[in-house]
C-alpha cells in the first residue's frame, strides 16, 4: 500500500517537475533575445499570411482532388498553363506563349524552357516538360484511378475524351444491370397489388433482360461485339486528343470549339506531374509533403494533419520574383467554431475571418469587414416523373403550378432577414457576375438578359395573387384539393430556417397545401433526390468552369443532376448545339451566349423547371493591409500568388 | 494470476472480435456510400466503389477485412488521402492521451486529497464544500465547463488562450506554452473526475475510520494522523481505483466535446467526420481502437485490485 501511495505521489512530483522544467529547457531556442544575433545582414521581416482552415486535405493528387480544401493548397503548390488573375481573367502561367487554331479545334501551347520541379526542401528535381502534362491528363481517365473529375477532360472537349467517358459509363451500366439480374430472386419479391410474386418476379427479369439485350445490341451496333467495345474503349483512352511534340511543345486536339478551354487550363485537374517521381513514391505519392513535386510559386513544407499547412515561396518557380509572400501558414481546426474564428482575427492570429450566423450583426458592420461575393445558387427542385409516379408529381409536371410555387414565395425574407450577409434573391439561375460577354461590350449575363427579354432580376417574379389563381386553377383541372409535399433539406439551422420560411409561405399562397419539412443528413437527401423520393427539394449548385453551360446543361432530358425529370426536346437540342454543335464555332461567339440567355428564359419565365430561391454571398473581415485578394469563381478559391501584405 | 490473465486476454480478443463483426455490419446498413458527391455520375461512383472493392458481397469484404486486420492492415481512409488508418490514428492519439491522462491524474490526486480531508474534518466547513463541489461537479456536463471557463478564463480575464495548441517552435509556441494551453481542456474533463473519486473517497474513509481496528491502532498509541495514513487510506483506496476504469471511459466519451471546444487535434475529429462521410474504415478503426483501451483499462484494473488488496484472491489463486 505504502508503494502505491508512494507511487502516486512520484507521478504527481514528475508531473510537476516536467511542467516547470519544460519552461527553462525549450524556450530558449526559440526565444530570440538569448540567441546569439548575427551581425551585418540587415534584418528583412518575411511576409507571413497567417489563415485558418477547417478541413484536412482529401487529396493531394490532381488527378484525384474532387474538393475545394484540396484544390485550394494544389492550385498554390502546382500550376498549369495557366493561372486566374484578377477578376478570373486567364493568364499564362507554365506556358509561355499558345496559339489557337482558326477553327477553334487545335491549340498549341509552348511551355517555358528549363524551368524546374522543386521538392520539399527547395532543391531542383527535374525539369517540367511536356510529358508531365500527357502523363497527369491521361491519369484522369486511367480506369484504375477512377479518377472522379474525368469529366473536366469531357468538358474540355478533347478529342476522344467525352467518347470514352460515355462509353465507360455505358459499360459501367451495362454490367451493374447485368450483376443485377444475375442475383435476382424469386424470394426477394412479395405479394402485393393483386399481383403474385411470380408475377412480379417475372415482370421484374424481362425487364432486365430488355435492357441487357438492348445494350448489347448496341455495343454489337456499333463496335461489332460486347469484347470489341471493351478494345474500343481502350483505344479511345490511347488516343486521347493530346500531343507531346517536343519537350516544350504540348498540342490539344478538341472534337469541337469549347469557347472556354483556355480557362480550364487554369483548374488543378489539368496541372502537371512528373511521372518519374510518381513512379518512384508509388503508393505514397500526395501522401506527404516529401512524396510531392512543386512547381508553382510555393512549397508545402509541413503537412500536420488537423494541425497545420505551411507553405514557403518556391525559388524554382519562373515567376517567383513577383510573388511577395514568403510564407503562408494555415492553423488547422477541425470543425472550428465561428466565433473562435473571429476571435483569432481580433486577436490578430489570422488576417481574415468569414462571419456567419451572429458574427454577421455583430461585426457586420466594421470598418473593415468586406463583401465576398459568391456565384453558389440555392433552388428548389421539384419532382415532375422521378421514382414512382404518384398524383403530386402529376400536378408538379403542370407548369402553372411550377410557376405558382416561384410566384408565391417571397425570397426577400431568405436574404435580408435569415442570412443578411449580403446574399441576393434569385428568379435567375445563371448568377449575378459569374460570365460576361466580350461580343455584349463585356456587359454581364445578367444585363444581357435585361436587354433581351427585361430579366435582369430574373422572371416570374413575386406576386402572390396571381401564385394563388395559378395554383387554384391547376387543383381544380386535376381535381384535387388538399395536396401535401415533401421537402427535402439539409441538416443544420440556417437550412432549417429557410425550408421553415418557404413552408409558411407556400401554405399561406396556394390554399389547400401543406409542406412537410424533412432534415436529411446528406447522404440520405442525396439518395432521396437520385431516387425521387420527394416532393421538393433544397438543393445548391456551384459552377465546374466559367460558362453559362455548367448551369445550363444540368436539365437536359436524364441528365445526371436533373433529379425532377424535367424533359425537354427543344432545350436539349440548343444545349447540343451550344455544347459540342455549331454555335460553339469561334465566329459564332455571340450567337452561342444569346443562345444560352434565351435558354435560361425558357428554363425559367416558360417552364419553371426549377425556383431559384438566392445567389450566396458572404461577409468576411479582412486585414487592411492585404492586397490583391482576388476571389477566384472556378477552382482555387484564391491565389495568394498575387496577395501582398502592405507594410 | 498468469492463468487468469491469459484467460482474460484471449476474452479480449473474442470481444473485440465481436465488436469489429457487429460494428461492420451495422456500418453496411448506414444510408449513402463514402462517394456521395452530387457532382459525380452514377457511373462514376460505381468505378469508385469498384476501386476500393466496396461492391463485393458484405461477408466477401468482411472477410477481406477480418484477414487485413489479422495482418495489421486496418485498411484506408477515403476522404484522408487514403492514409492507412492505424496511421491516422496513431497521428491523433498523442494528443487525446495526453489531455485525458492529465485530467485523470489531476483529477484523481485532488479527488483523493479532498476526500480524506472531507472525511477526517466531517461536517465541518470543508465537509460541506466538498459535497457541494461534489455534486456539481457530477451534474455539470463537460462541455458546459468548458464554455463557462471560456467565456471567463479566456474570453473575459484573458488569464488562458482559446485554443490548445500543439508545440510549433516556429511560431513561438514551446513546450510550456503547449502545456499551459491544456490546462483548461485537462480541467474540463477533471472536474468530473475529481468530485467522483472524492465522494467515493469520503464516504469509504468515514466507514473505515468508524472501524474497530481503526479504534485498535488509536487504543495501541498511535496518534491520529499515523492512523489515517498507515491504517485508514490504504482501505479506503480500494474501491477509488475500482471507479478508474469508468472515469477513463467517461474521459474518452467526454473529450469527444471537448477538443472540439479548445480545438484539439485528437481522435474525435477524426471519429465524428468520417461517421459524417461514410468513412467505413476509418469509423472501425477509431471505434475498435476505444474499445480495445476500454477493455484494457478494465483488466489493469482488476489486476490492481489484486495487488492492492492481497485478501482478493483471483481464480488460479497463486499470485
Amino acid at each position: 500500500m505504502k508503494k502505491f501511495v508512494s507511487l502516486l505521489l512520484i507521478l504527481a512530483m514528475i508531473f510537476t517537475l516536467t511542467a516547470c522544467k519544460s519552461e527553462e529547457v525549450i524556450v530558449e531556442p526559440s526565444d530570440p533575445g538569448t540567441e546569439p544575433t548575427e551581425p551585418a545582414d540587415p534584418v528583412v521581416e518575411k511576409k507571413v499570411l497567417n489563415l485558418i482552415e477547417s478541413s484536412n486535405i482529401p487529396k493531394l493528387v490532381t488527378w484525384q482532388a474532387t474538393d475545394s480544401v484540396s484544390f485550394l493548397i494544389l492550385g498554390n503548390i502546382n500550376a498549369g498553363l495557366f493561372t486566374l488573375g484578377e477578376n478570373g481573367v486567364p493568364v499564362l502561367d507554365m506556358a509561355k506563349s499558345y496559339e489557337a487554331s482558326a477553327d477553334g479545334l487545335t491549340y498549341t501551347f509552348h511551355l517555358r524552357e528549363g524551368i524546374q520541379w522543386a521538392d520539399n526542401t527547395g532543391e531542383a528535381y527535374a525539369e517540367v516538360t511536356a510529358n508531365d502534362f500527357d502523363y497527369a491528363w491521361r491519369k484522369l481517365l486511367d480506369p484504375a484511378e477512377a479518377a472522379q473529375y474525368s469529366f473536366m477532360l469531357q468538358t474540355a472537349g478533347i478529342v476522344n475524351a467525352g467518347d470514352s467517358v460515355a462509353l465507360s459509363s455505358e459499360l459501367i451500366t451495362y454490367e451493374q444491370t447485368l450483376k443485377e439480374y444475375q442475383s435476382l430472386k424469386l424470394e426477394d419479391f412479395k405479394e402485393e397489388d393483386g399481383k403474385t410474386a411470380q408475377e412480379q418476379y417475372n415482370t421484374a427479369k424481362a425487364d432486365l433482360e430488355g435492357t441487357i439485350a438492348d445494350y448489347e445490341g448496341g455495343f454489337t451496333e456499333t463496335y461489332g461485339s460486347l469484347g470489341m467495345a471493351y478494345t474500343a474503349l481502350d483505344e479511345l483512352i490511347a488516343n486521347l486528343g493530346i500531343e507531346v511534340v517536343d519537350d516544350y511543345t504540348f498540342v490539344v486536339h478538341l472534337s469541337n470549339p469549347v469557347p472556354y478551354f483556355v480557362d480550364l487550363m487554369a483548374f488543378p485537374s489539368f496541372f502537371p506531374a512528373n511521372e518519374a517521381f510518381v513512379t518512384e513514391k508509388g503508393d505514397k505519392y500526395g501522401k506527404n509533403v516529401d512524396a510531392f513535386l512543386y512547381n508553382g510559386p510555393f512549397v508545402f513544407k509541413e503537412w500536420k494533419l488537423s494541425e497545420r499547412h505551411y507553405l514557403v515561396k518556391n525559388d524554382l518557380y519562373w515567376d517567383a520574383s513577383n510573388v511577395a509572400l514568403d510564407e503562408i501558414d494555415y492553423r488547422v481546426i477541425e470543425g472550428v467554431s465561428n466565433d473562435t474564428v473571429v476571435q483569432m482575427y481580433l486577436d490578430g492570429e489570422i488576417m481574415t475571418a468569414g462571419l456567419s450566423g451572429e458574427n454577421v450583426e455583430k461585426y457586420g458592420n466594421r470598418p473593415d469587414a468586406t463583401p465576398r461575393e459568391d456565384t453558389v445558387l440555392f433552388y428548389l427542385e421539384m419532382n415532375q416523373a422521378n421514382g414512382k409516379l404518384t398524383p403530386d408529381k402529376v400536378l408538379l409536371s403542370d407548369s402553372n403550378v411550377r410557376k405558382a410555387i416561384n410566384m408565391g414565395l417571397d425570397k426577400t425574407y431568405i436574404t435580408d432577414v435569415i442570412f443578411a450577409n449580403g446574399s441576393l434573391p434569385a428568379d435567375y439561375f445563371v448568377p449575378r457576375g459569374f460570365q460576361g460577354s466580350a461580343n455584349h461590350e463585356n456587359k454581364d449575363f445578367r444585363e444581357v438578359a435585361e436587354d433581351m427579354f427585361g430579366g435582369l432580376e430574373g422572371y416570374n417574379a413575386y406576386n402572390p395573387t396571381q401564385a394563388t389563381e395559378l395554383w387554384n386553377a391547376a387543383l381544380t383541372d386535376q381535381g384535387r384539393d388538399l395536396v401535401e409535399f415533401e421537402l427535402i433539406t439539409y441538416q443544420g439551422e440556417t437550412s432549417g430556417k429557410v425550408a421553415t420560411h418557404i413552408k409558411n409561405e407556400l401554405e399561406k399562397n396556394l390554399p389547400g397545401l401543406t409542406v412537410n419539412i424533412i432534415a436529411l443528413p446528406f447522404s440520405e437527401k442525396l439518395l432521396r433526390s437520385k431516387t425521387g423520393d420527394f416532393e421538393l427539394n433544397y438543393a445548391g449548385w456551384g459552377p465546374d468552369y466559367p460558362d453559362a453551360m455548367t448551369w445550363m446543361d444540368m436539365w437536359i432530358t436524364d441528365g445526371d443532376y436533373n433529379s425532377g425529370k424535367y424533359a425537354n426536346a427543344d432545350y436539349d437540342a440548343v444545349i447540343e448545339a451550344t455544347k459540342s454543335g455549331e454555335l460553339t464555332a469561334p465566329d459564332k461567339a455571340k450567337d452561342r451566349f444569346e443562345a444560352l440567355v434565351q435558354l435560361e428564359k425558357v428554363l425559367l419565365e416558360d417552364d419553371q423547371v426549377i425556383v431559384p430561391l438566392y445567389q450566396r454571398a458572404g461577409i468576411a473581415l479582412r486585414d487592411p493591409a492585404l492586397q490583391n485578394w482576388f476571389p477566384q469563381s472556378f477552382g482555387p478559391d484564391y491565389l495568394f500568388k498575387w496577395v501582398d501584405i502592405a507594410k | 494470476m498468469v492463468r487468469y490473465t491469459i484467460q482474460r486476454i484471449a476474452l479480449i480478443v473474442l470481444t473485440l472480435f465481436l465488436i469489429l463483426t457487429i460494428n461492420f455490419f451495422l456500418l453496411r446498413l448506414m444510408p449513402g456510400t463514402p462517394f456521395d458527391n452530387p457532382k459525380i455520375t452514377q457511373a462514376q461512383k460505381e468505378l469508385m466503389m469498384r476501386k476500393y472493392n466496396l461492391n463485393d458481397p458484405p461477408f466477401v469484404q468482411y472477410t477481406r477485412y477480418l484477414k487485413g486486420v489479422l495482418h495489421g492492415d486496418m485498411g484506408v481512409s477515403f476522404k484522408l488521402q487514403d492514409q492507412p488508418v492505424t496511421e491516422l490514428i496513431l497521428s491523433k492519439l498523442p494528443h487525446t492521451v495526453k489531455i485525458g491522462a492529465q485530467a485523470l491524474a489531476f483529477g484523481v490526486i485532488v479527488g483523493i486529497i479532498f476526500g480524506a480531508l472531507a472525511a477526517i474534518y466531517r461536517n465541518s466547513g470543508i465537509d460541506h464544500a466538498v459535497t457541494i463541489l461534489g455534486v456539481l461537479g457530477v451534474s455539470i456536463p463537460s462541455f458546459v465547463l468548458a464554455a463557462f471557463f471560456q467565456y471567463f478564463l479566456c474570453a473575459k480575464l484573458g488569464w488562458f488562450p482559446f485554443l490548445y495548441s500543439p508545440v510549433n517552435l516556429d511560431k513561438g509556441i514551446t513546450l510550456w506554452k503547449s502545456f499551459y494551453s491544456t490546462i483548461l481542456p485537462s480541467f474540463s474533463l477533471a472536474l468530473f473526475v475529481i468530485s467522483s473519486t472524492m465522494r467515493y473517497m469520503r464516504s469509504e474513509l468515514v466507514e473505515v475510520l468508524n472501524s474497530d481496528y481503526i479504534l485498535l491502532a488509536r487504543a495501541k498509541g498511535l496518534n491520529k494522523s499515523q492512523v489515517i495514513v498507515r491504517h485508514a487510506l490504504r482501505n479506503a483506496m480500494i474501491p477509488v481505483v475500482t471507479i478508474i476504469a469508468p472515469m477513463a471511459i467517461g474521459l474518452m466519451t467526454g473529450s469527444l466535446i471537448i477538443e472540439r471546444f479548445y480545438g484539439v487535434p485528437g481522435l474525435s475529429s477524426l471519429m465524428v467526420n468520417a461517421v459524417n462521410t461514410n468513412d467505413y474504415f476509418l469509423i472501425l478503426g477509431v471505434n475498435m481502437f476505444y474499445s480495445l483501451l476500454f477493455i484494457v483499462v478494465v483488466l489493469i484494473v482488476d489486476l490492481l485490485y489484486g495487488i492492492i488488496d492481497p485478501r482478493i484472491r483471483l481464480k488460479g489463486g497463486e499470485a
